[in-house]
């Protein structure tokens, strides 16, 4: 295999890049599109992360509604860094969940990729952390109602966890910045990690099956990066409110109530979620016990590392998926009358799915 | 058979404005490839202006920002120097919009919206506007209105605390267009959605070229991927 000097180049120089770059390595031919998957993530974080250091520049967290009118209104192009950001942020949870449930669907959580599904699960709760406080930093109505709302949540709280959740929600908008600049690195660091543990536990495909990176899957990440760029100019020029909570176009204030207030669609089924149990600590329980639950499927899943996914496998994966999107088209729809009914029979699937039905349906293959 | 089903979900799913039983007109900027109509636009400022400054703010635009509505920097200079400020001093260019001039206690502690981005946060955006302008009725029979109150079709829950804002000749348009109650309503519902989304027309630009661009690019990759693979086929 050669490579491209431009790549060995940089290969033999930049620290840290030869563990996530994949232009070195071999792949069994056949590969899918979605296995393209991480390369696009990594492409949209830096797009999201590069968009955010620009709105660093005029947003100011003690006027956000009308810093951001300033963006929108007086500084050229401004409109569409914005739009970048928001619309790369729906890309790239929706890459994020997409990896996932690929590899849900495909079992690449198995042995010895446990670690590095783990990782994946690390960067979805870190990235939608991150999201959250973007969402309320926007000073809309929705994410001013979403932030009242945690902080009636913490003070139903006791001790240390009511201290720790005040210290986080308290200091309003220029804190919660802060902390939404942090998880945004912390996203970043989670990305590189999961690449680099993807990178080494890769597969080497049989000498006969190989082909090298360069030129094969390079011209496949070519064509998955031109769909990607089809996409967010789709969302950018005709979606750029896409799956947003209409409400979140009223400037917040403490005059105009939301009892329902709504979340952005990728966080809406964790919303939908924590929303089906009762209480502050009910809420945080579900999202916590749904974390440890995606960190153990590597152990829940009972099939030799070896065996391919069954076709009832990947039916009842199939099946997980479409509940989680209603899950979360329900979390999109405040008030809705079906919702108290609904969402707690979804999330009662989810857990089904991880801690019953998959150790019974590979089970059978571990014999 | 599925008819009766899929005509209301469509309309829902194109966030139709609720219980609008008279007839919307088209606007230009509606639509995947809408794009503002500056004509339309620069009378719904005039309409504004006459019927609407003096209870709503419109607290994100600069005078100045009419520029993006094809005016010159001299028209839009005119215009702000013909507006007197708080202070009595003339606006400039650079001024914000003057804020309402009428106080909360003049509205019964209900301060009127900022109509900023009301075409963003109401589902139909300017359809829904022109409805609300033009969907005063008298109330029917069985219905018994709140103090202060009037019948809107239009309005979510049918009776709305602001009086008919618009009648036939409330301006006069310096383009020669008659100034019904209808073709006022139009325009400034045309000029909110504008001023929620001053940037429409650039990004539905943008957006198309964007997409014929990567559109031919993906094609271009796509040949070239085939091309790659073709000697391991």
């Amino acid at each position: 295999m050669t490579d491209h000097p431009a790549s060995s180049w940089a290969l033999s120089r930049i620290p840290g890049l030869g563990c996530v770059c994949p232009c070195r390595s071999t792949r069994a031919k056949g590969g899918s599109y979605l296995g393209a998957v991480p390369f696009l993530i990594a492409v949209t974080a830096l797009l999201v992360l590069a968009s955010g250091v620009v709105l660093l520049a005029t947003y100011n967290a003690r006027s956000p509604v009308a810093s951001l009118q300033i963006l929108s209104h007086a500084v050229p192009q401004g409109w569409l860094v914005r739009a970048y950001h928001a619309s790369g942020t729906t890309l790239l949870a929706g890459l994020v969940y997409l990896g996932l449930f690929h590899g849900l669907l495909t079992r690449a959580y198995r042995a010895p990729g446990e670690y590095a599904w783990m990782l994946g699960v690390k960067l979805l709760a870190v990235l939608l952390a991150a999201s959250w406080f973007g969402y309320v930093l926007s000073g809309g109505a929705g994410g001013y109602w979403s932030y009242q709302r945690a902080m009636m949540a913490a003070l139903q709280f006791h001790g240390a966890a009511r201290g720790l959740a005040l210290w986080v929600l308290s200091g309003g908008l220029p804190k919660l910045l802060v902390l939404h600049l942090l998880l945004a690195l912390s996203a970043g660091l989670a990305l590189w990690a999961w690449l680099a543990a993807r990178a080494k536990v890769r597969a080497t495909p049989p000498p006969g099956e190989a082909v090298p990176f360069y030129p094969y899957y390079a011209a496949q990440y070519l064509v998955a990066l031109c769909a990607l760029g089809f996409v967010g100019a789709l969302l950018i020029g005709f979606l750029p409110h896409l799956g947003m909570p209409a409400l979140n176009a009223v400037p917040g204030s403490g005059l105009s109530f939301a009892a329902n207030p709504g979340l952005p669609w990728y966080l809406a089924p964790l919303g939908a979620a924590a929303g089906s149990f009762h209480g502050a600590w009910g809420g945080i329980g579900a999202v916590i016990a749904l974390a440890v639950t995606l960190y153990a499927v590597p152990w829940l899943d009972l099939a030799p590392p070896e065996a391919p996914p069954s076709r009832l496998h990947q039916a009842l994966t199939w099946l997980l998926g479409a509940v989680v999107v209603a899950l979360g088209v329900d979390g999109t729809m405040p008030g809705c009358p079906l919702a108290p009914v609904l969402d707690p029979l979804l999330t009662l699937y989810v857990f089904l799915h991880f801690l019953v039905l998959l150790p019974l349906v590979t089970w059978g293959r571990a014999k | 058979m599925m008819r009766p089903f899929i005509l209301p979900l469509l309309a829902l799913l194109a966030g139709a404005a609720p219980a609008a039983a008279q007839t919307v007109p088209s606007f230009a900027s509606s639509g995947p490839l809408g794009h503002i109509d500056a004509a339309a636009a620069q009378r719904g400022f005039a309409v504004y202006e006459a019927s609407c400054a003096a209870c709503h703010s419109l607290s994100a635009l600069h005078y100045r920002d009419l520029e993006g509505l094809g005016l010159t920097s001299a028209q839009v200079a005119g215009i702000a120097s013909g507006i007197k400020l708080a202070d009595g001093t003339a606006a400039t260019p650079d001024s914000p919009f003057k804020p309402a001039t009428l106080p909360a206690s003049a509205f019964g502690g209900a301060l009127p919206p900022d109509l900023s981005s009301i075409a963003a946060q109401r589902p139909g955006g300017a359809a829904y506007i022109y409805a609300v302008l033009t969907g005063y009725t008298p109330a029917p029979a069985g219905i018994t209105l709140m103090p202060s109150h009037y019948y809107n079709s239009a309005y979510p829950g049918g009776q709305i605390a602001m009086p008919p804002p618009l009648h036939d000749g409330a301006v006069t348009y310096a383009d020669g267009t008659p100034s019904t109650t209808a073709q006022e309503a139009a325009d400034v519902a045309e000029f909110l959605t504008w001023a929620s989304d001053p940037t429409l027309t650039a990004r539905h630009e943008i957006g198309l070229r964007a997409l014929i661009f990567f559109g031919f690019l993906f094609v271009l990759a796509l040949v070239l991927k085939r091309q790659a693979w073709s000697n391991q086929s």
